[in-house]
């Protein structure tokens, strides 16, 4: 694979050159400071962006372009990582090589800077008819969280951190903050998003980049200029009393989130170690002590996770369980954490987690967005690239490992008690 | 070894019949750098009720799923986790209506893994307290189900749809039927599918064809089996009509939701192959419910609907075609969506760009590893062979064939399922 970066006045290119897809993968992020009041703001603009443009003026005509471009795939989507928030647009196309059209290269990278540049906006407002459609659909999809007993349990012990810190702010927002969305406002974001935002694009692809370069350059004539650099990371404080909330749901199951503060990590530990502790703990396969203990040995769930949220230095527990047994759970849970800070794993343990993590990298690289998405980091973080991360974690020791259950501090468990007990339906 | 060549893509599948009968289907990829292996069996939710030489077994609903549960013990201390883990492979295993799929993710150690593969799949062990301890987790998975509206709706509407087949029951079985699994009914139904002539192997990615067959018929020719006993499924006699014109279901659904179903007689499109009637009916669904639609522009812009999906089946004497919607005007949308079944149509222009976009689709399915696995699942459990001929199909289909097609869908056998949010809590 062939790394390279274009610097143009307003927006870099990072390229990767590499023959093993038949795809093309291609990402043109905007990147601004988590805001609360605009998250969802953004996650409109990146919806209504791409649904239509003063060329293409609804999704139908959108769609219809896409079809013609060899099934090409043109979408929006909002991140939040931490205290950075990223608008980006996504393109993905078939190999030039297998279509016949001499010009389609050019055609189908034309197309996403034409939508960007070029919204459906007249009298400095978003077409009304394109708005409505976008705004019921979050509408839905504000509402659809609430069907969903893991995500509502997420979102509601995420919520209960602390209400400055952007970890705990929704992308998605809610139906008031939709209500004052306008038109009008609309257009105010899509200007601020153009003349503030940092802008890279990235791609993945067996493509001349060099050629690649020039036409993006010929079709991005973006012209803010914005070198600032972004910081990632949110200082979430350990807190000295653990906050055990308790709700009720109209769900059968009930769902425990446990939310855990990571603290004072060195930049190895943050980079690497901690993402093999969590794999180690409940992020990886079925062989993980969250999910030995509670699902294998004590039948009380079908599945159970852990996740580490680098950017926000937390960890987070969640699983599906019956309402009865939330007290063994938990104490389950602790159990986990104990036998990780005592050391009960062998090193036959580590080196089949090691295997099984080096795989999910290995895996990583059998995709253009795994590939893309890792690049991404790279550049923003210093995240080591896919293979020199995987040398990284062949190099993690047991005692590494161990010194990090210290860096774990509890912060909320939250329980969303659901209707049913097991076995009594 | 035969290799089918999947003509105009350049792409080709290896196909191998093993000592003992199991068929083995090999996809190569040399770019990629995992590989993807599923051991498939022919067995699965609906199969309930068997012949063996003229005896009838009737077993609870659900038992394809439990035995997929279970399969995963290979001894009393042992599973197929600590058989993979140490080789650093993903391992997982589903069940549909008809089969049932055991899985390995990996990247190295081919052999080991398929040899893992085939050993623990064709290792039976089980025992009173393994279904004992299963149970509780399977219930708590039903219970998750029944936590998602789509799987409750999904469920509902093929009850509603089908007056005897068996996919009116859960995949899972429902809670009364796991509790009335017993041993004596695992182990039968082990004994009577888990046959290599009733199974198939397919892997996909970077893998020496000639390599894995000899690794299979290595490690089979190691094995015992029994004579295939040939068991006859029972066919259940579905009757034309739908079993229920209408339903609604009151749930705690935030967003409304719809599935209208079409029940054709398969007779009615009698001079028509299976895999050609597959794709007329889905370009026919895709221009008249699709993004590039009429009907879907109209009702997403009158805000009738914010979500709208369509799908189509094939089976043994029925064609059922299936739109889904999610409203807050569920009747005036289902109205609408009615009256659009009973005009459907399509163009020249439509037709011509939706068979290229298609076409442009199969080149970008090869792609992925465990795509390409999926696919040839499909092709053998639905069409029982690989289809070499998909392109030279869709480019051989005319605007008349189309529209013959489209005057043979008779919309009198109609049902719609509605989620309507329950305002009584």
């Amino acid at each position: 694979m062939e790394y390279k970066k274009y610097e143009y006045p307003s927006f870099n290119i990072y390229t990767v050159k590499t023959n093993r897809f038949k795809t093309v993968q291609m990402e043109i992020i905007f990147k601004d400071d988590v805001k609360k009041d605009e998250l969802l703001l953004k996650t409109f603009l990146a919806d209504i962006m791409t649904d239509c443009s003063e060329e293409y003026k609804s999704r139908k005509e959108v769609v219809k372009k896409l079809e013609e471009l060899y099934q090409a795939n043109f979408y929006g989507v909002t991140n939040k990582l931490g205290s950075m928030m990223m608008t980006s647009f996504v393109l993905s196309f078939l190999n030039p090589s297998y279509v016949k059209e001499e010009n389609f290269l050019e055609e189908v990278l034309k197309l996403p800077f034409s939508m960007i540049l070029k919204p459906f906006i007249k009298a400095q407002e978003f077409d009304i008819k394109n708005f409505n459609i976008v705004k019921n659909r979050l509408n839905d999809e504000i509402l659809g969280v609430n069907e969903d007993i893991g995500r509502v349990a997420v979102k509601k012990a995420i919520s209960n951190l602390d209400e400055h810190s952007p970890s705990s702010f929704s992308v998605l927002g809610s139906i008031e903050e939709l209500e004052e969305i306008t038109p009008k406002r609309l257009a105010e974001a899509y200007d601020k998003l153009i003349n503030n935002n940092s802008c890279d694009i990235f791609i993945v692809g067996n493509l001349d980049m060099d050629k690649v370069a020039n036409i993006i350059f010929k079709y991005f004539k973006n012209p803010v200029v914005n070198t600032r650099k972004y910081s990632l990371y949110v200082n979430n404080e350990p807190v000295k009393k653990v906050k055990n909330i308790r709700e009720t749901s109209k769900f059968l199951e009930t769902s425990l989130v446990n939310i855990y503060n990571v603290c004072d990590l060195t930049l190895k530990e943050k980079m690497t170690t901690f993402h093999f502790y969590n794999y180690l703990l409940g992020g990886g396969g079925l062989n993980t002590k969250l999910y030995q203990l509670l699902r294998e040995q004590n039948s009380l769930c079908y599945g159970v996770k852990s996740m580490y949220l680098k950017y926000d230095g937390l960890l987070l527990i969640q699983t599906s369980i019956s309402k009865k047994d939330v007290g063994k759970a938990t104490k389950l849970i602790n159990q986990a954490f104990k036998e990780m800070r005592l050391g009960k794993f062998s090193e036959e343990e580590i080196n089949s987690a090691k295997e099984n993590f080096i795989f999910s990298l290995n895996l990583a690289m059998d995709s253009p967005a795994g590939i893309l998405n890792n690049y991404v980091f790279n550049i923003y973080d210093n995240l080591p690239l896919l293979e020199e991360r995987i040398k990284l974690i062949k190099d993690i020791t047991k005692d590494e490992i161990v010194l990090l259950s210290n860096k774990i501090k509890p912060n909320i468990s939250f329980v969303l008690e659901g209707d049913e007990t097991h076995g009594e339906n | 070894m035969e290799k089918i060549k999947i003509k105009g893509i350049d792409e080709e599948i290896y196909y191998s019949n093993s000592k003992c009968g199991l068929p083995v289907y090999i996809w190569k990829n040399e770019h990629a750098k995992s590989f993807y292996m599923s051991l498939n069996v022919n067995y699965g939710s609906i199969h309930t009720e068997f012949l063996i030489k003229n005896k009838k077994y009737r077993v609870p609903a659900g038992i394809a799923h439990f035995m997929e549960h279970i399969k995963f013990n290979v001894d009393k201390d042992t599973t197929a986790n600590d058989l993979f883990d140490p080789l650093g492979s993903d391992i997982n295993a589903f069940t549909t209506f008809k089969y049932t799929s055991y899985l390995v993710y990996g990247t190295n150690k081919i052999k080991e893994n398929l040899n893992n593969l085939l050993d623990y799949v064709y290792t039976p062990y089980f025992t009173k307290e393994m279904i004992k301890k299963e149970k509780g987790i399977i219930i708590s998975e039903i219970n998750m189900g029944k936590d998602q509206p789509y799987n409750n709706l999904y469920f509902e509407f093929n009850k509603c749809l089908y007056q005897k087949d068996k996919f009116r029951n859960l995949i899972t079985g429902d809670v009364s039927d796991v509790q009335d699994i017993q041993l004596d009914d695992i182990k039968l139904i082990y004994d009577t599918f888990y046959h290599p002539k009733n199974m198939f192997l397919i892997i996909t990615g970077n893998v020496n064809p000639y390599e894995i067959e000899k690794i299979v018929n290595d490690n089979l020719s190691c094995k015992e089996f029994k004579e295939y006993v040939e068991p006859e499924i029972v066919k259940v006699k579905e009757p034309k009509g739908v079993n229920k014109k209408e339903k609604i279901l009151y749930s705690n659904v935030e967003v409304e939701k719809a599935k209208i179903g079409v029940k054709i007689e398969k007779k009615n499109f009698k001079d028509i192959d299976k895999v050609r009637l597959n794709i007329i009916l889905s370009l026919i669904l895709a221009s008249n419910f699709g993004d590039t639609s009429d009907l879907k522009e109209e009702l997403l812009q009158e805000g009738l609907i914010t979500y709208m999906q369509y799908q189509r089946y094939v089976q043994d004497d029925h064609v059922v075609l299936d739109i889904t919607l999610e409203s807050r005007y569920v009747d005036e949308a289902v109205n609408r969506v009615k009256k659009a079944l009973n005009n459907l149509d399509m163009s020249l222009e439509d037709l011509k760009r939706k068979v290229n976009s298609s076409i442009a689709n199969m080149v970008i399915n090869y792609e992925d590893v465990e795509n390409v696995n999926n696919m040839i699942q499909n092709y053998i459990i639905y069409y029982g062979e690989i289809i070499q001929n998909l392109k030279e199909l869709y480019e051989s289909i005319t605007l008349d064939e189309v529209k013959e097609v489209i005057s043979k869908i008779n919309t009198k056998e109609i049902t719609v399922v509605k989620m309507i949010k329950d305002t009584s809590k």
